[in-house]
């Protein structure tokens, strides 16, 4: 805790500092930013944050040098409680995903999302329900129909504990009236690879974690959890394309949509200014071919909200996955 | 002076202490073992209590051996100075770097040890302790940019 | 497999350009350079190289990276024994005898059997991953959590049962490994565990920090307090020491092959470089005639550990592109790499993308000489540095090590915490504590632990899951007898048990 203060007491010197030569209106970073990242080295968020870097260097964005470092301890937690001690530091920039209001439900965290200054969503990640490839279950009905003879038999793996994958498996539960088995890997790579092997009988990958084991012939996607399928695109596989995969609702599994944002925020308290700044930013990334690439390549949807969107989709987020923290008894505060 | 039967005893205490700490934190948890197997405090509990028994068992042995133990010493006189010259400047280091950042605490410590701890000539001490800030910076910084810890006079320096 | 030599000819015509080799060989010198710097390692420059390659060609980009992995490998050896500081937690094992060989004056002996033996070791697991590429991939796909935890529990039996040091000490050591590395977040509930609510422990006490403490700082304590100067040091640069050692290299043949094996099997499992060295260290002490003298500065410490290491680090590329299984933290930095370029990892791969695939694995025998050879050119200017005198180069050292501290998670706690380490690991060495089972403990503590959660959850909590199939019954089977031979050998009353374990040691070996 001396080591955040002291760094928030930097901070507070420099912004004092530098406020008669900052008007009101804009505000530009005159000493380097930091990316804080709340996933380890080659995680989901970090490719995020490393293609957004990228993008700004590639265009000449930023008129100061950026450095990313991965604060991913306690599923992301340490990013957070980080970007928490910065309080009013418009120079850190927090890469995360929904996990920014999932984990204070779930673990007890000395920051809330609405503590946060919000930035930009810039994408969200599809999820999807995946079998092995020469496994019985053709669809979703199948799988569930499984778990209804004999529950608890059908074991879904995903990645980590409490966080979206488990939330959404408890929601398929909760909607279907079944039980499965979760068994928590470390991450949506490990998962993949375990259901490869046989070892679960399904996971909840994002199509990006799963792409090069469908390719190979190891595992294939039963739905999409989504209103409609995905976009019309290139043929993954030889026969299909990422939108030949039905929705999840139109094969009996009643959970219409489900997906990850791709959320960026500042530290508490960082000036109105900046947070403009930084969208404003973030807005002329999210139109770079760079972004584009990564967008499709990882079969995301891009659409990017700020200001008060922003707040609007967290609520409404946080309140849904709430109400299956408090029904699984999950939440610790 | 240091024997070798205190410091099994002062060492046997701390792992006893670990050991209640661990302990205490465990219980926070379910250390059970449930119909899905073992849960988060189900390790930690026992391990704590293993590093309590042992400490315990160590400090029995240590008692029991007393008479072969109090002869050892640690280390004589002038070693213990040794490693109290060179220990206090490194703790010391250490909490300047909190306050200043590493960069210059490491200045600081580099030219007090080479000068005052080494009894090197000033140019010596100055030319190490510049050298070797500065390469660092120029390596983690602005090669690698892995960012080292700052203090205000890099701040006013425009470098953090 | 011979369809895989064609292949390989192919990979050649492709990494045989002199763009490529120029990258080869500047990869492996930045590689050298973040190796040798405990607070840098491989992760760090791949990352930094990682926008370099946005513009590149895959193929080229991918050879420049896994150049950089090879000659971090190699430079992590370098201050484990010259100083005893692990430059990579994977040649942690490397200073056991690393660094007493050093402090008897042989430096440069011990760096020219380090750099040949991880060299020999790297180019059997690339000769392996040529040859048995696709039955690898599938191999490794058997394995499900109860085999992880197999995995595990074989390294860590190896290593430990026969060890040295009082069995409560080692008992004691052990468990302040495990504890320590309980803190943090549990992977399986997803709870916090031991942080007390202190910020700086969410993200749990890093092995890293706790090596650099132990055995950087620590050691230190131990060398001023028994004098002012490094004895024994000489800083006497003697080029054709580096060649009479490699002379002497053959007669070590056994050593080298069983750490080739040891290295192989784990970088195909998911055991990893560091479980390998230390298993392959435990192994070798074993079996060697002069395993009494492990320890205490014999080469054969120093080779076992390295082959595994690098024959582990090669092996471990062929699940990470087959099947995109992350063995590390370079590796996973490089398949987000993969991503950015637009390859996805997984069987097509050695389908669709047959440059990449066979110039990556051209590339690794090419960087792992080059490697080599740098690295033995680099032997006479780190031996130098021991000629310096210690009022100077002490100091020096304690800044690297706390620069390493703090770069771990970029928090100024923890360079408390090294230093509380060392004075740890300073009282431990003074009261005879056996430190690798603790530092062991710490590195598959925590992995073991998950899998065989992960194993509970699968089986509701049926241990019997552990001998479920064949693969993973031998696995524990083979681990047990280890761990439990010295409690059977004494209740069947041998006399000499320590010499019937090490027979039942070589034909476990066997089996």
């Amino acid at each position: 805790m001396k080591v955040m203060s002291r760094a928030a007491l930097a901070a507070g010197l420099t912004l004092s500092a530098s406020l008669p030569a900052m008007a009101q209106a804009t505000w530009q970073p005159t000493r380097p930013v930091e990316f804080v990242v709340t996933s380890g080295a080659g995680g989901g968020t970090d490719v995020f944050a490393r293609t957004v870097q990228a993008a700004i260097a590639k265009h000449d964005l930023l008129p100061v040098s950026v450095v990313v470092t991965n604060k991913g301890g306690g599923s992301g937690v340490e990013g957070y409680v980080y970007g928490r001690g910065a309080q009013g530091d418009p120079n850190k920039v927090i890469f995360g995903t929904n996990n920014a209001w999932t984990l204070p439900m779930a673990v007890r965290t000395n920051w809330q999302v609405q503590d946060l200054t919000p930035v930009a969503t810039m994408a969200f990640d599809e999820f999807m329900l995946w079998v092995k490839q020469d496994s019985p279950y053709r669809s979703a009905a199948d799988l569930i129909n499984a778990a209804r003879e004999k529950p608890g038999s059908v074991r879904i793996g995903g990645s980590q504990t409490r966080d979206t994958d488990q939330t959404l498996v408890a929601l398929i539960q909760r909607a279907a009236g079944v039980r499965f088995t979760y068994i928590p890997y470390r991450g949506g790579g490990e998962a993949g690879v375990q259901l490869a092997g046989g070892h679960i009988d399904a996971n909840t990958n994002n199509p990006s974690e799963s792409i090069g084991g469908w390719r190979g012939s190891q595992v294939r996607p039963v739905c999409v959890f989504r209103r409609e399928p995905l976009p019309a695109g290139d043929r993954v596989t030889e026969t299909q394309a990422w939108s030949d995969i039905p929705t999840c609702a139109s094969q009996g599994l009643p959970v219409d949509e489900y997906r990850m944002p791709r959320t960026i925020f500042l530290p508490p308290g960082a000036p109105a200014a900046a947070q403009a700044f930084w969208t404003d930013l973030f807005r002329r990334v999210s139109e770079t071919p760079e972004w584009k690439d990564y967008v499709q390549r990882t079969s995301q949807s891009a659409r990017f909200l700020a200001g008060d969107e922003m707040r609007a989709m967290i609520r409404e987020e946080e309140r849904a996955t709430r109400e299956i923290f408090v029904a699984e008894g999950w939440t610790s505060n | 002076m240091l024997t070798r039967f205190h410091l099994e005893l002062i060492f046997a205490a701390c792992v006893f202490a670990i050991g209640a700490v661990g302990l205490y934190g465990s219980l926070e948890l379910d250390t059970g073992w449930a119909s899905d197997g073992p849960q988060a405090g189900f390790f930690p509990f026992r391990v704590a209590l293993i590093l309590m028994a042992g400490a315990v068992l160590v400090a029995i042995q240590a008692v029991r051996a007393r008479a072969k133990l109090r002869p050892i010493a640690i280390t004589d006189r002038a070693g213990m100075r040794r490693i109290l010259w060179f220990g206090l400047p490194i703790i010391g280091m250490v909490a300047l770097a909190q306050w200043l950042g590493l960069y210059v605490a490491m200045a600081v410590y580099l030219l007090a040890t080479i000068r005052l701890g080494g009894r090197r000539p000033w140019h010596t001490s100055l030319g190490v302790a510049a050298g070797v800030t500065l390469v660092t910076f120029v390596v983690f910084e602005w090669w690698f940019q892995v960012p080292l810890l700052k203090g205000p006079l890099e701040i006013m320096l425009g470098l953090a | 497999m011979l369809s895989n030599l064609d292949s390989l000819m192919h990979g050649f015509s492709v990494a045989l350009t002199a763009y490529h080799i120029m990258l080869i060989v500047g990869g492996v010198l930045l590689g050298i350079l973040v190796g040798v710097l405990p607070g840098l390692g491989a992760p760090n420059g791949v990352t930094l190289l990682l926008p370099l390659t946005f513009t590149m060609d895959p193929v080229s980009a991918i050879i420049l990276l896994t150049s950089l992995y090879w000659g971090a490998l190699f430079g992590g050896s370098t201050t484990s024994i010259l100083f005893n500081i692990p430059g990579e937690p994977s040649s942690v094992a490397t200073t056991f005898d690393g660094y007493p060989l050093a402090r008897q004056g042989r430096a440069t002996e011990a760096l020219t059997y380090a750099f040949l033996s991880a060299g020999f070791g790297a180019l059997v697991g690339i000769i392996v991953i040529t040859l048995l590429s696709t039955a690898v991939a599938s191999f490794a796909l058997r394995f499900g959590p109860p085999e992880y935890f197999a995995v595990y529990l074989l390294a860590f039996s190896s290593f430990i049962a026969f060890g040295g040091g009082t069995p409560l000490k080692t008992i004691i050591a052990l468990a302040l490994g495990f504890g320590f590395g309980m803190m943090g977040t549990d992977t399986v509930s997803g709870a916090m565990r031991l942080t007390f609510d202190v910020p700086d422990l969410i993200r749990g006490i890093s092995f890293l920090v706790v090596v650099i403490g132990l055995f950087g700082l620590g050691e230190l304590l131990l060398t001023i307090e028994e004098g002012p100067e490094f004895k024994g040091a000489n800083g006497r640069i003697d080029p054709r020491e580096i060649l009479r050692t490699a002379a002497r290299m053959p007669r070590y043949w056994a050593a080298m092959l069983r750490g080739s094996a040891v290295g192989v099997w784990m970088g195909i499992t998911p055991g990893g470089p560091t479980a390998a060295s230390f298993m392959s260290y435990g192994i070798a002490r074993r079996v060697s005639r002069n395993g009494a003298n492990f320890g205490k500065g014999e080469p054969e410490g120093v080779i076992a550990p390295e082959t595994a290491d690098h024959s582990a680090g090669t092996a471990a590329m062929l699940p990470m592109l087959s099947l995109g299984i992350p063995g590390s933290a370079t590796s996973a930095v490089m398949l987000g790499g993969l991503m950015i370029w637009g390859l996805n990892p997984g069987p097509m791969l050695f389908v669709e993308q047959h440059d990449f695939v066979w110039g990556m694995i051209a590339s690794m025998y090419l960087g792992n000489v080059i490697g080599v050879v740098l690295a033995l050119a680099t032997v006479p200017l780190f031996a130098a540095m021991l000629s310096v005198s210690f009022a100077i180069i002490g100091p020096i050292i304690v800044t690297v090590c706390l620069v390493g501290a703090y770069t771990v998670a970029n928090a100024g706690f923890d360079l408390w915490l090294a230093v509380l380490f060392g004075v740890m690991g300073y009282m431990m060495k003074k009261l005879d504590y056996p430190l690798a089972p603790m530092v062991l403990a710490m590195v598959i503590g925590d992995k073991a632990e998950d899998a065989f959660r992960q194993s509970m959850l699968l089986s509701n909590g049926s241990v019997t899951i552990l001998w479920s199939n064949w693969l993973v019954g031998t696995l524990t089977s083979i681990a047990l007898l280890f761990l439990l031979w010295p409690v059977v050998a004494m209740l069947l009353g041998r006399r000499r048990a320590s010499r019937a374990a090490m027979a039942a040691a070589r034909q476990g070996e066997a089996v």
